[in-house]
């Protein structure tokens, strides 16, 4: 047996290799002897196993019987033969799916258009039922099977969705791909490099990616998980090797802006809440998981936590099924106990969310993922009352890293006061290395949330 | 773990569970016969006021077949229960929520302790209507997984507009002569509106039902039967808008629903040892229970029963100024005695320490079940000559004494009918004399009295209520910041009585607090002592040790996380605690222990020199209202009265502002809320009472409760300001 025993992660870690030949059983006997390690890592959100621990990949590259040699994975085009293998034993019938294609397309006045009604109703009506037995991790279901039953893993989803574009007349590929917890690419030729099924649109010379996994995503946009990865599309006896781009923090932007007068003890005024990229689809997805007689109660938890200081009403929104498109959300808020009088002062907490408030790392050995880029901007607005002025602003911060940028400050104008906070996490993670810089700058965050504003009798 | 292995390890599991049957075929053509057979014509409309659920059941059937096979000298029986469901699929979460079915591999509704050697049957029936009428069956063995516990069925194709008509048919096969089957109690709702209801009963010969509705619930009516030896029976409801059951209700007690037992006994000689109400002659329903019935059932449950020879032992070494000292030490002997002397042992043979038989020895260490208890107290009683009666009584969840059906429902309180009466419910680790379960404080019961300690007659009498202020819990804290106010050092005296004592001895006290203790007072050996084997004794003294120490680092955990939640502070460290007193002799003495930490003062907030404190959330988390409008009467589980005592050096170079908001009252018959402020010598004072007055109030008084929870919860929303001098 042709095999290597590729090593990873060992550096740093006391780990001895033995390897020795047993002249009586023909076999090679090769030890591999590791001594004080520590334990896992119980933290969450860290990155995968592959990336952080010491492991073997264990490549089965050929074998020679009777004199004759059989390949296995000895290069990434053995992987793709297999895999493809497998792909060409299915039993398709995607005639089954005819009717449906014609009905999401016949309308439609664009490709773009008809390929949305296809990849969108894939999202919305086949829902993850994974039966992985034997074979049927590695092999796809057939098109008609998922259409029928109306659930699927990723491989019978991406499978679904090439048939349906390709009954539509558009070239769609499967596109076998190891998510960001994997941390190898398609240049190891291993089973353990890939974990997900994808379907790519080739059109107009351009790739694009679809995922019927990731609910309400966008057409054209990527989940964090993918971006960056390398894929493996089918290209009848070849393959094609792509790379999912990598898209900027600001597509996730989620904004809220705030318009505050001081009435009584509470903050009074309009709220514009939008949201895009991920941001919008993992609120989509949330929202649209509630039973129809909870969707109401579901927006006004959501935008109230549930607290009784807060309250919401005129509450309009964007639709809620359009994927594509910024979400918006409006209402008028009223925020109780968020301003004390004592004497001549007014004492006014204006910040009510205080993002990152306690986000300190303590004792924390991985890096830390985020489910996306976040890209936040907060704007909050308060008018000042007569015959009172402003004192000092707490200081400012303003840090812009690498990985992250936070910058939140006070400034004046007239009678307006506006308060403002963009907190953007660039790569969706924080490495290690930036922990400790990290939470210096939570302290001081900190610092200035427990703050409060003071309003003096002029 | 890399998904390949993962897989791997799925598909290994996957092929060998699916080896055992996913769903039993034996009784399949049966199974869809009685669960779909005989169907009403549907009309499957939605009533235009349901247009907007999630999903609604069109039609829900519960079926109970209770089928006997042989002889008359035979005893096979068949219990088959089977419900089904005809529901429309109005959006996406319906969708989601039917995609997977799944059931409980095992079915064991008679109430025996090696039913896992029992063969059931569950048989799982799908069908789905589609928009366009056409009707698909669903192969469920398809896409099943199986488990130790519990089968999981992916349905396919379902889309919003279908309609999923499943069954689930559970068979108990049994072979006896008597049986007592588990009771069902349930309301008519679920968690969908319902628009047909049906419950459907049809029985052999010897089959014995009790079954009754209460609170509007429709009666059930017998149908025509083909044969002398079946009876049919059938109850029907409709339109039942599905459950919502809001905070601090009992819904058995108001709601619709009904109770259900089945029983078998072959012959008359069985029919006298089944255990329950059962009806005269099995042709009849028992719809409810008469004072015959309970003399008959309780003729000889309550009787003098045990050796008192401890007992005796005990009192020859102590004295008694009065019946309720004598109560009381007798019964704090016995809770010694018969159940914490030994748990020790009991811990250490959980943790395979150590083998408590062979010091005890197996006759007599506990009490079986809480009659045997009872009986040996009354074995005390008559020893002493002091009168008792046995009272009756049914939880406050589950209806009034009137509706009593299954004999489940019924728990036994001893009275001793002393001049001041004492109560006696149940023995456990830190139990009183004197306690009464909340769930039956108050309730109008069976009371049974007897004469020369055999039952006499039977009447009705009440249970005491315990008020609020017996039922206390008062927390004191002293509180200093450090010099930059990032810190705030915090000492609390926490002492709970009455019923808030209960609780907080299970979760805090550890049995090494007060065993030894208890050796002492009543001469009795530990474990330990009485291991004859010096090598054994220093083994087992280790491993014991070793144990409680790992149980007392857990418990110190615990306590940390417990003084974090009532206070709402953060980051503690420098944590100590220390119990003052267990609270265990009287159910009116306190329980009490101390708590020192030093946590992040999250609640300072600067103001340019001065400082803002948010005094008010020191008292902890109190219920927070959005929406005031309750059409429900009130359960509480008992009043009682919460208090708090909040001491603050005010730090040197400051003062303070803002006591006005801190002086408040809200009083009235349901309750209050009361808060008092004062500054004295340097130090801020604040002291807040907050009671629940009732274990219920009419839904008529709920105004009157929101306005003292929201004055409650206003206050932890008021600051104080710390203004530099």
């Amino acid at each position: 047996m042709n095999i290597e025993f590729k090593e990873i992660n060992f550096e740093g870690y006391d780990i001895h290799k033995n390897n020795t030949y047993d002249d009586k059983l023909n076999t090679s006997i090769i030890t591999y002897t590791i001594k004080d390690t520590k334990g896992e890592y119980d933290e969450k959100r860290s990155p995968g196993p592959s990336y952080l621990y010491p492991h073997i990949l264990v490549l089965a590259k050929s074998f020679k019987s009777n004199n004759k040699s059989h390949t296995l994975f000895n290069e990434t085009k053995d992987l793709y033969s297999w895999y493809k293998s497998l792909v060409n034993s299915m039993d398709e019938h995607p005639i089954a799916l005819k009717e449906k294609v014609n009905e999401l397309t016949q309308n439609a006045s664009t490709d773009e258009e008809k390929i949305k009604n296809i990849y969108y109703w894939v999202q919305d009506n086949i829902k993850y039922i994974a039966f992985e037995d034997g074979i049927a991790g590695f092999k796809p279901d057939e098109s008609q099977n998922v259409f029928k039953k109306r659930y699927g893993d990723c491989k019978g989803m991406a499978n679904l969705t090439r048939q349906m574009l390709k009954q539509a007349g558009f070239d769609a590929r499967l596109t076998w791909i190891g998510t960001k917890r994997i941390a190898y690419d398609y240049s190891t030729p291993s089973l353990s490099v890939d974990n997900h099924m994808i379907c790519t649109l080739i059109k107009d010379g351009e790739k694009i990616f679809l995922d019927g996994t990731e609910k309400f995503n966008s057409f054209g946009e990527y989940a964090e998980r993918i971006q960056g990865k390398q894929v493996l599309i089918e290209n009848g006896n070849d393959y094609i090797l792509e790379k999912v781009p990598v898209l900027p923090s600001v597509n996730n932007q989620e904004t809220y802006n705030f318009s505050a007068k001081i009435n009584d003890n509470a903050l009074v005024g309009n709220v514009s809440r939008t949201y895009n990229g991920e941001s919008r689809a993992s609120i989509l997805h949330y929202f649209n998981s509630f039973k129809t007689d909870n969707k109401e109660k579901a927006l006004t938890s959501y935008l109230d936590n549930d607290d009784k200081n807060l309250s919401v009403s005129n509450i309009t929104t964007s639709n809620f099924e359009n994927r594509d498109t910024l979400l918006t959300i409006d209402y008028v808020l009223s925020q109780q106990n968020a301003v004390s009088s004592f004497d001549n002062e007014i004492y006014i907490d204006l910040d009510y969310k205080k993002e990152f408030g306690k986000f300190e790392f303590k004792n924390r050995n991985t890096d830390y993922l985020f489910s996306h880029k976040k890209h936040i901007t907060s704007n909050i607005s308060l008018e000042v009352p007569n015959g009172y002025r402003l004192s000092e602003f707490p200081k400012p911060v303003q840090v812009d890293t690498d990985n992250y940028k936070i910058e939140v400050q006070y400034s004046q104008k007239g009678n307006i006061i506006t308060y403002t906070k963009t907190f953007i996490l660039k790569n969706a993670v924080l490495k290690t290395n930036d922990f400790e810089a990290w939470n210096e700058t939570i302290k001081a965050l900190s610092t200035l949330y427990s703050e409060q504003l003071i309003l003096t009798k002029a | 773990m890399n998904i390949k292995s993962l897989l791997l390890i799925l598909f290994l599991s996957i092929t060998y569970l699916n080896s055992a049957q996913v769903t039993s075929t034996k009784y399949l053509e049966e199974s869809k016969e009685f669960s779909w057979g005989n169907d009403p014509a549907f009309n499957d409309e939605i009533p235009d006021k349901w247009k907007n659920e999630s999903a609604v059941i069109i039609y829900k059937n519960i079926s109970y077949h209770l089928e006997k096979f042989g002889g008359i000298s035979s005893a096979k029986l068949h219990y088959i229960k089977s419900t089904r469901k005809r529901v429309k699929l109005l959006d996406k979460a319906a969708i989601d929520n039917f995609s997977e079915l799944s059931f409980e591999n095992q079915y064991n509704p008679t109430e025996r302790m090696n039913a896992y050697m029992k063969k059931s049957n569950t048989i799982l029936g799908i069908k789905i209507i589609k928009s366009n009428g056409k009707i698909i069956n669903v192969n469920v063995s398809d896409d099943a997984v199986v488990t130790e516990e519990v089968t999981k069925v992916a349905v396919p194709n379902l889309e919003v507009g279908d309609i999923i008509d499943y069954y689930i048919y559970k068979l108990d096969h049994d072979e006896s002569e008597s049986v007592s089957y588990k009771p069902e109690e349930h309301t008519l709702t679920e968690s969908y509106p319902v628009v047909d209801f049906k419950l459907y009963i049809e029985a052999r010969d010897h089959f014995f039902i009790n079954f009754n509705s209460y609170n509007g619930s429709p009666e059930i009516k017998q149908l025509d039967s083909p044969k002398k030896s079946i009876r049919r029976y059938e109850m029907s409801a409709s339109d039942l808008e599905k459950s919502d059951f809001p905070n601090w209700f009992y819904p058995l007690a108001e709601l619709p629903c009904y109770k259900l037992q089945v029983y078998f006994a072959r012959s008359n000689r069985y029919e006298k040892i089944t255990s329950g109400f059962l009806p005269e002659e099995h042709t009849i329903i028992k719809k409810e229970v008469t004072d015959e019935d309970i003399i008959t059932h309780y003729k000889r449950t309550f009787k003098p029963y045990g050796n008192l020879g401890p007992i005796e032992k005990y009192f020859k070494q102590t004295s008694a100024k009065n019946y309720q000292q004598k109560a009381t030490k007798a019964y704090n002997f016995i809770r010694h005695y018969y159940l914490t002397r030994l748990l020790e042992a009991v811990y250490g043979s959980e943790a395979k320490i150590l083998n408590p038989y062979e010091v005890y020895g197996s006759n007599g260490l506990f009490f079986q079940t809480r009659v045997n208890f009872i009986n040996y107290y009354i074995a005390y009683l008559k020893d002493n000559k002091i009168p008792y009666e046995v009272i009756l009584g049914k939880n406050r969840y589950d209806g009034a004494i009137e509706d009593l059906l299954l004999s489940r429902n019924l728990e036994a309180v001893l009275k001793i009918k002393t001049k001041k009466p004492l109560y006696i419910s149940l023995l456990s680790k830190h139990s009183n004399i004197g306690y009464i379960p909340p769930t039956l404080e108050g309730i109008n019961a069976y009371v049974l009295t007897y004469k020369k300690h055999k039952l006499e007659s039977i009447k009705k009498g009440e249970l005491p209520v315990s008020i609020a202020e017996n039922n206390e819990s008062l927390t004191k804290m002293d509180l200093s910041f450090n010099d930059d106010f990032t810190t705030i050092n915090v000492v609390r005296n926490n002492a709970y009585k009455g019923h808030s004592k209960t609780d907080k001895q299970d979760e805090i006290l550890l049995v090494r607090d007060y065993i030894n203790a208890e050796h002492k007072k009543y001469k009795t050996k530990s474990y330990l002592e009485l291991v004859k084997n010096k090598k054994l004794k220093a083994k087992q003294e280790n491993e014991l040790n070793a144990l409680f120490e790992k149980l007392e680092t857990k418990r110190k955990e615990k306590l940390l996380k417990t003084a974090q939640s009532e206070t709402d502070l953060e980051n503690l460290t420098n944590f100590s605690f220390k119990i003052l007193e267990t609270g265990r002799e009287n159910f009116n003495d306190y329980f009490v222990y101390e708590d020192v930490f030093t946590a992040k003062n999250n609640f300072m907030k600067k103001a340019g020199k001065n400082y803002i404190f948010e005094v008010g959330k020191l008292i902890g988390g109190q219920i927070s209202l959005k929406d005031k409008t309750r059409d429900a009467n009130v359960y509480r589980d008992y009043a009682r009265t919460i208090k708090n005592e909040i001491n603050i050096n005010i730090p040197e170079g400051y003062t303070v502002s803002g006591l006005d908001k801190l002086n408040i009252n809200i009083t009235n018959e349901t309750g209050a809320f009361l808060s008092v402020a004062n500054i004295e010598d340097g130090k801020l004072t604040i002291a807040t009472h907050k009671t629940y007055a009732h274990n219920f109030e009419a839904k008529e008084n709920w105004p009157k409760m929101v306005a003292f929870l929201d004055a409650a919860y206003q206050f932890t929303q008021e600051k104080i300001l710390f203004k530099k001098i």
